[in-house]
């Protein structure tokens, strides 16, 4: 019986073998697939049941911390968020069955000391129960972030506030916002009860049905007007005109070949000039006729992409919306006739509606607020920060000068191109459409956008607007929507614009 | 080393690895050592002495691995019950005990195995009628679908635990007896050649009414755990791997049968195939299975500091998930090796004990343990779909544990004939000087 049981113990053997190579997948290789399995809450409730460092403003104020639970509860730690909603689409949230949003997300393994060097500097501590967690500074201003959300008060939509120079993002507001407090509580069906009255009862809600989505960031909308900045700075870095001497007609109406549908001005009047004056008052006709003829849609797609349309935005949060410039033209023209001269495609009418900002363009308020910024620093697009710093949770955090890390992300556009636009955009402030945000003192540029929603009658109201002391650089560039107005731009969100810049340079 | 002083000092590793095991229970849940950890380890040193005391008495000459392999799973189980599940660490501290004693009381009763080879069909009728108690009304009790139980008292006792200990030493009996009539060619039925029925006909209907009765009980693990016995027993003693053909086409189509059949047979194996396709319900149990696994990773997150709760029956069959969790891969591999040396240290008893009917025995016992072992882990780890099952030793649940310890104490009685029977040999052999017999014993035994 020896060889019969000599292959019954290789059998055995085989067998064990099996075991040992599966144990090795299952706890090694696909370890990291298994934990990121959306039904696995084991990550989430580890990370729940964690001390977690502090969030603060750049100026100190606490935007999220972890309380110690009464002994005996199932959790150590209960996260509060004491500023309510004012930060919540920044900050975000960490919940035992929603997971983790915002900064606690993307600083996750900051704040509860995951990280390598947190986690050998607390080895020692781990020993004695606690780990090393990280403290996480934002860039945002508390002063600011209030007024933002004061002035725009009870209107759907955003205000962001960004400095030029570092790309450090100073207020950012939307409204619907969300308390984030009770969805961090330990009894799951209370965080269910907040989950459900915060998406107003939707299962599965998309952006505009749940305050939960930022949309600062996550939305996109038609930037109307305000995209006539980047058309022009097109058409300056391109040469295709300057700023005040070629002359466009004064007309009310442009109709794009080889349509027949005309582009109008606002309110259907007579419109032209040179570019600063049609900036100064928001020429339609004039924009498209630049796009369409002395630019075409090969310049015009490279120059809104220089200024991040089409491009993933390089962004702490997610997700985060990207911004769209129709690329599609179709075939050009071959022959050139009276109706149709030269450097026309099929499409060309929608790039004539695309240059000022309809037609299929799609920007995210923080996006426009990059575009305002980039102008104000001579072209040169800053990666937008949230977050300034993490520092060490045992020491007491200095508040004196907190700024993020400075990158560039994009050459948006000529430096000389830039510094046109700013003069125009002062224009647009001391004698255009956005006279509402002359303040004395402040040298402030802006252009406004009312971009209509399709045939309801209301609009969209935006201004991208920078400022900065009288003779200086620009110091903080602003972008805000109020959604669905009948208002224009410089009338409902220009006064928003204005305040956030008082509060900021007071 | 002699054998007995070998396992005196592993069995001191055991307590103390134990001990601290249970220490860092208490500090992984309430970050404070628990002042009874001593305490715990006299008690469990002393209870590892009593046995060890007891093999010294009653089976001095057997091999010294076995039992120290068996008390630290067992111990290492007592330490995750106690972790996952602290009201029934008594439970499982009470069935231990009782479980050593059941190992001293069969190493007195059993004097002689080979005695137990004439009393081969009363076995086989003792195994049947152990099976079918379950089923008499008022006795069996019906848990998580299985029909397995005996309601005695307060307690739940699953006989066919012991079923499976007495079918082993039932087949033992009867295929050393008629090994060489099975080995004959009597039938020719195209190429397949087949020894005279008369011989095949007992063991086919012991075989066929114990699958029968645990197939309609719904135990699954258990059926296919003592089919799979059968076939390797009945290789072993007649070296013909037809049977081991005819009977994997058998199982096929028998798998297969209750596959089309039965909806349990076929969710478990949708869950086991693809348990992501039903995350919440049916595949929820396998799925936090492979969750705990895979946060354990290398290392284990700590005893005491995983969630095993998360796992239903993290206590029971999906221990070994539990253990995944918390000791890490280094951990499981640890009880994966321990149950390859229980199955090496089986094995070796196996091919060298002292008669046919021991050896065949000893096998049929380790297979049964060790393919066990091989079932449940296989079934967590997603090797084979789950089927429930205990792990030998280690998971909670008395009736295994106990019948278990009366498989170790059989392996150990053969373990100690075969070497009596050799030191007798040199005894009698005239060839020995006085001198060599003794020096013979110092290093051999």
């Amino acid at each position: 019986m020896r060889k019969p049981l000599r292959h019954v113990t290789l059998v055995l053997l085989g067998c064990f073998l099996v075991l040992f190579v599966q144990l090795n997948r299952v706890q090694v290789f696909d370890a990291q697939a298994l934990e990121d399995f959306p039904g696995n809450t084991r990550k989430i409730q580890r990370l729940f049941n964690q001390n977690r460092g502090s969030i603060f403003t750049a100026d100190g104020v606490v935007v999220a911390e972890s309380q110690a639970t009464t002994p005996g509860s199932d959790f150590k730690w209960r996260r509060r968020y004491p500023q309510g909603e004012l930060y919540a689409h920044s900050v975000g949230y960490i919940s035992l069955t929603q997971g983790a949003s915002g900064v606690e997300e993307a600083y996750s393994d900051k704040l509860v000391g995951a990280e390598a060097i947190t986690q050998i500097k607390g080895l020692f501590d781990s020993l004695e129960g606690g780990n090393k967690t990280e403290d996480v500074i934002l860039t945002l201003d508390h002063n600011v972030q209030v007024v933002a959300k004061e002035a725009l008060g009870n209107r759907n939509g955003s205000v962001v506030a960004i400095d030029p120079k570092t790309g450090d993002i100073k207020a950012l507001w939307s409204f619907p916002s969300y308390n984030p407090d009770p969805l961090a509580s330990l009894n799951s069906s209370e965080v269910q009860d907040a989950l459900e009255r915060i998406n107003n009862g939707n299962e599965r809600p998309n952006c505009s049905e749940t305050s939960l989505c930022a949309k600062a960031y996550e939305e996109r909308y038609f930037p109307g007007s305000t995209f006539k900045v980047v058309t022009a700075a097109t058409g300056l870095d391109e040469d295709a005109v300057d700023l005040d001497r070629y002359r466009f007609p004064d007309e009310t109406r442009y109709v794009p070949p080889p349509s027949s549908v005309g582009i109008p001005n606002f309110g259907n009047g007579v419109c032209g000039g040179t570019l600063k004056e049609m900036i100064t008052r928001s020429c339609n006709a004039g924009f498209g006729r630049l796009a369409v003829e002395l630019l075409g849609p090969e310049k015009m797609v490279a120059g809104a992409e220089r200024f991040g349309f089409n491009k993933e935005i390089p962004f702490d949060l997610d997700p985060v919306a990207t911004s769209n410039f129709p690329v599609d033209y179709g075939e050009q023209f071959r022959k050139p006739t009276d109706e149709i001269p030269a450097g026309i495609y099929d499409n060309s009418p929608r790039l004539g509606r695309a240059a000022i900002g309809q037609d299929d363009v799609q920007a995210s308020p923080l996006h426009m607020a990059m575009v305002a910024a980039a102008i104000a620093d001579d072209g040169k697009m800053k990666r937008p920060n949230i977050v300034a710093k993490t520092v060490d949770s045992e020491v007491e955090p200095d508040f004196s000068d907190i700024r993020g890390k400075e990158q560039q992300w994009l050459e948006a556009t000529e430096r000389g191109s830039a510094r046109d636009i700013r003069e125009a955009m002062r224009a647009v402030v001391s004698s255009g459409t956005a006279t509402n945000l002359q303040m004395p003192g402040l040298d402030v540029g802006a252009k406004t956008g009312t971009a209509q929603i399709g045939s309801t009658g209301s609009s969209h109201a935006w201004v991208i607007a920078f400022a900065g002391p009288q003779d200086e650089d620009p110091e903080l560039a602003v972008a805000v929507i109020v959604e669905s107005q009948q208002e224009t731009g410089g009338a409902a969100a220009a006064p928003i614009a204005k305040q956030v810049f008082e509060e900021f340079f007071r | 080393m002699k054998a007995r002083s070998l396992e005196l000092r592993l069995l001191f590793i055991v307590a103390l690895v134990t001990a601290t095991g249970y220490g860092l229970v208490a500090l992984g849940i309430t970050s404070t050592a628990p002042d009874n950890t001593i305490a715990f380890l006299i008690v469990v040193l002393g209870l590892l002495l009593a046995a060890h005391f007891g093999i010294r008495l009653l089976a001095p000459f057997a091999d010294g691995t076995i039992f120290p392999i068996v008390g630290l799973l067992n111990a290492l189980g007592y330490v995750m019950i106690a972790r996952i599940k602290p009201d029934l660490a008594a439970n499982q501290a009470a069935w231990t005990f009782i479980g050593m004693g059941v190992f001293c009381l069969t190493l007195v009763f059993i004097k002689d195995i080979q005695w137990l080879e004439s009393y081969k069909y009363l076995l086989a009728i003792a195994g049947v009628f152990l099976l079918l108690t379950p089923l008499i009304p008022g006795l069996g009790v019906t848990i998580n679908g299985a029909r397995i139980w005996l309601r005695v008292g307060s307690f739940s006792i699953q006989p066919g635990e012991f079923a499976k200990v007495v079918f082993a030493a039932f087949l033992a009996g009867y295929l050393i007896d008629k090994r060489e009539l099975l080995q004959l060619d009597h039938h020719k039925i195209g190429p397949i050649h087949l020894p005279p029925f008369k011989y095949l006909a007992p063991l086919i209907f012991a075989w066929g009414v114990a699958l029968v009765v645990m197939v309609l009980q719904r135990d699954l693990g258990s059926s296919l755990l003592f089919f799979t016995l059968f076939l390797v027993m009945i290789y072993v003693a007649t070296s013909r791997l037809l049977f081991v053909v005819l009977g994997l086409s058998v199982f096929s189509a028998a798998a297969y049968g209750s596959w089309a059949r039965f909806s349990h047979v076929q969710s478990r194996v949708t869950n086991w195939l693809d348990p992501f396709a039903d995350p919440k319900d049916g595949g929820f149990q396998i799925l936090e299975a492979q969750f705990a696994a895979a946060d354990g990773g290398l290392f284990g997150t700590g005893i005491g500091q995983g969630s095993p709760h998360k796992i239903p029956y993290s206590e029971s069959d999906m221990i070994f998930a539990a253990i995944a969790e918390e000791l890490g891969l280094l951990g499981a591999t640890a009880v994966l090796t321990l149950f390859l040396l229980f199955v090496a240290s089986g094995l070796r008893i196996a091919l060298s004990a002292a008669s046919g009917f021991e050896t065949l025995f000893a096998l049929g016992l380790t297979f049964l343990l060790g393919f066990q072992a091989f079932v449940i882990i296989g079934g967590v780890l997603r090797v084979l779909p789950l089927t429930g099952v205990t792990l030998p030793f280690v998971s909670y649940g008395g009736s295994s544990l106990v019948a278990n310890y009366i498989i170790l104490a059989i392996l150990v009685k053969i373990s100690h004939n075969s070497v009596q029977q050799t030191v007798k040999g040199w005894d009698e052999s005239p060839g020995l000087s006085e001198a060599e017999k003794v020096r013979w014993k110092e290093v051999k035994v």
